[in-house]
């Protein structure tokens, strides 16, 4: 178990298939997931947690008209994820099949770092 | 990389499971000290399919039945502690089946299972293979938490449940915490006591008196279990006991140990293994 503390900000996500996104940030980056409430219908998930394992974490959920706390259209987030470990986490993103939008590649800024696409569209940046 | 690694993951079954499965906990630890592990009495009949290794009970909570190892298992309600030895690895599914779920799912009333363990297979036949199969094949805590729901759902029968009387007293007691008086409770139904404590008991497997003890002790070991612990006088009030001493003697009774033993066993690292969602969590 890791030593750090708890989230206080949650980027929240909305997937057609949630599942198959879980399936995805677990194998592709290593999201670990925490908490699953599935919906009413099956393969619907009302709320899902997923822990980054460096420290915060994202929620998510179907996506459907009537979500309040994720966004209405799935596809459409911009994330900013801290890592360590930027090169083997990108050999582990391309390898589960990310797209990739920016090749890793350090920055003027200090930062090594790279963009990968999920299957819905959302973007995933990660640096040091 | 040799810290210990504790991934604990709280489920909710869908909303038309869940008068008959209160959770689902996805658990995987690796590199622990091997040790042993207490399964303590709760309102729950617990439900285990293992994903690798097994569960080796090597204490049952009726010590008359001899100790087994499974992949897969279902154990009744029950008021004594069951020991689990364990290699530092643990890695399965546990589910915690309500009384109605018994009859529902398992197709007997949970008193049938009181202080048993058994194999799945038992009770589900060729199902709990399958189970099993889908569960290991997965690769996420949520395929796996909808494959029990899919599963569950199949298998899910429209049987009696519990005589309106019982279902409604084990509703009353498990809504109060284990804090209502038999006798009253015995009033509230129109049965003598000494009817209620009977059919009760051959319904769900323990008198009222000792569910209400369960379920007193089960809020006790949620207390204790919290990431903001409070201190064990203010755990006894708040479970309902007299005080902190009869809070002691339950937990040498029910869990076969002190509380601050219990801690001190189970969690030998500060760090609780409480499931971690922000929103919820379960026992």
């Amino acid at each position: 178990m890791t030593d750090t503390p708890a989230p206080t900000i949650w980027p929240a996500l909305a997937y057609a298939d949630a599942p198959g996104a879980i399936r995805f940030l677990v194998e592709a980056f290593g999201f670990v997931e925490t908490l699953v409430v599935p919906g009413g219908d099956s393969r619907e998930i009302a709320h899902a947690e997923l822990r980054w394992p460096e420290g915060g974490g994202v929620m998510l959920g179907s996506a459907s008209d009537d979500k309040e706390v994720e966004p209405r259209k799935p596809g459409t987030a911009c994330i900013y994820v801290v890592t360590d470990a930027p090169d083997a986490l990108f050999d582990r993103a391309t390898a589960a099949g990310a797209e990739v939008v920016r090749g890793l590649r350090d920055e003027d800024y200090g930062s090594r770092g790279f963009t990968v696409r999920d299957p819905e569209g959302n973007s995933w940046s990660f640096g040091t | 990389m040799n810290e210990p690694l504790v991934e604990m993951v709280a489920g909710k079954p869908q909303a038309r499971l869940s008068p008959l499965v209160a959770g689902y906990t996805g658990y995987r630890i690796e590199r622990a000290r091997p040790g042993v592990h207490r399964g303590l009495p709760s309102r729950h009949l617990t439900f285990i399919v293992t994903l690798t290794g097994t569960v080796d009970l090597t204490t049952m909570p009726d010590p008359a039945q001899p100790p087994a190892s499974f992949t897969t298992l279902v154990g009744g309600l029950h008021a004594a502690p069951a020991q689990i030895s364990h290699d530092g690895h643990q890695h399965g599914i546990q589910l915690n089946i309500t009384p109605l779920g018994a009859r529902v799912l398992l197709g007997l009333p949970a008193g049938e299972l009181a202080n048993t363990v058994v194999e799945l297979a038992t009770l589900l036949g060729p199902v709990a293979g399958e189970l099993v199969e889908r569960l290991r094949a997965a690769s996420t805590w949520t395929d796996r938490f909808l494959d029990l729901d899919a599963v569950l759902s199949r298998i899910a029968r429209q049987r009696d449940g519990p005589a309106p009387e019982l279902g409604w007293a084990w509703r009353r007691l498990a809504a109060s915490h284990g804090r209502v008086e038999v006798a009253s409770l015995a009033s509230e139904v129109g049965w003598s006591r000494r009817h209620l404590s009977a059919r009760f008991r051959r319904e769900f497997g323990l008198t009222p008196k000792v569910a209400a003890r369960v379920m007193r002790f089960e809020v006790a070991h949620r207390l204790l279990h919290a990431p903001q612990r409070p201190g064990l006088a203010d755990v006894a009030v708040r479970a309902g006991f007299y005080d902190q001493a009869h809070l002691y003697r339950e937990w040498r009774e029910l869990a076969g140990c002190t509380p601050s033993r219990w801690l001190a066993e189970e969690f030998p690292s500060v760090h609780d293994s409480a499931p971690e969602g922000r929103t919820f969590s379960t026992v």
